[in-house]
């Protein structure tokens, strides 16, 4: 692939993915790697890219996603077994980051709070109803592009919204001690 | 509880700028990427030699079973005097 081509991909698209991965990750650091790492694999695979099957906003939405996701189970599965490490060594247990450490640079002051809270119940849904709620309420896309970016029909995207609406429903319910 | 209402708190986050280096230190990663895998020979050189290590040791481990099959009987048989078929001895 020629430096241009890809220089081009990466301006277009450098603003997106880094804000993807802010909305998952909730601190720049992480989300910073995680943008290093999904332009690396845009670099890597481009030639694998099939124009007829999807766009390439389409594409980089999905490497963005799964990368985030991707880095979430591994940040869950050292805390896991950061017990059993911390056993050996101490001060290697770390707290997961993305919601003890949550520092948005887009999330304003004085809401910093209550948006702590609401990404604390986002962040314990299911992946694809966390991706379903960030991609439609953060980065306003339709659902149409929802179900594309998902690779699911319109309908299921409908239904991934409600079901997490009715669990955030819950969950946030019991955060106010109700 | 409304939450839709809750869910448009979503919508005041703002869009924020990439860090500045974002694509130097890309640049640098794919560069140590290129730099990094081994020449196709050497990867060839190292599947070959594999190969021909596990064929070897095939090859000599067959070939001992099959003479400790053969000689373990026989050879004690032969240094006993003894018959190392299933005949009776001649009186």
């Amino acid at each position: 692939m020629s430096e241009v081509q890809f220089d081009d991909i990466y301006h277009e698209h450098k603003k997106l993915v880094y804000n993807i991965c802010l909305h998952y990750v909730l601190n720049p650091e992480d989300a910073q790697d995680i943008a290093q790492d999904v332009f690396v694999k845009v670099y890597q695979n481009l030639h694998q890219f099939d124009p007829g099957e999807a766009s390439v906003k389409t594409w980089i939405y999905r490497i963005t996603i799964n990368q985030c996701l991707d880095f979430i189970k591994a940040r869950k599965s050292k805390k896991r077994f950061g017990f059993l490490t911390s056993l050996f060594h101490s001060g290697t247990n770390e707290p997961l980051p993305m919601l003890k450490d949550f520092n948005h640079p887009g999330v304003a002051a004085e809401n910093k709070q209550e948006m702590q809270e609401l990404f604390r119940a986002i962040h314990s849904l299911p992946e694809n109803q966390q991706t379903a709620l960030i991609l439609t309420r953060i980065e306003d896309r339709s659902q149409k592009e929802v179900a594309d970016i998902m690779n699911v029909s319109v309908k299921a995207v409908e239904s991934l919204l409600q079901r997490a609406k009715q669990a955030l429903i819950k969950k946030l319910k019991n955060s106010e001690g109700f | 509880m409304d939450i839709d209402k809750k869910l448009d708190l979503l919508r005041k986050i703002q869009s924020v700028d990439e860090p500045p280096f974002l694509l130097t230190r890309i640049r640098q990663r794919i560069q140590s990427l290129e730099l990094s895998p081994a020449p196709r020979s050497w990867k060839w050189a190292l599947v070959l030699t594999g190969a021909a290590i596990v064929v070897l040791n095939l090859g000599i481990i067959l070939k001992t079973a099959n003479t400790a099959k053969n000689s373990s009987i026989e050879t004690i048989a032969i240094s006993m005097n003894l018959s190392s078929g299933n005949n009776l001895y001649d009186e």
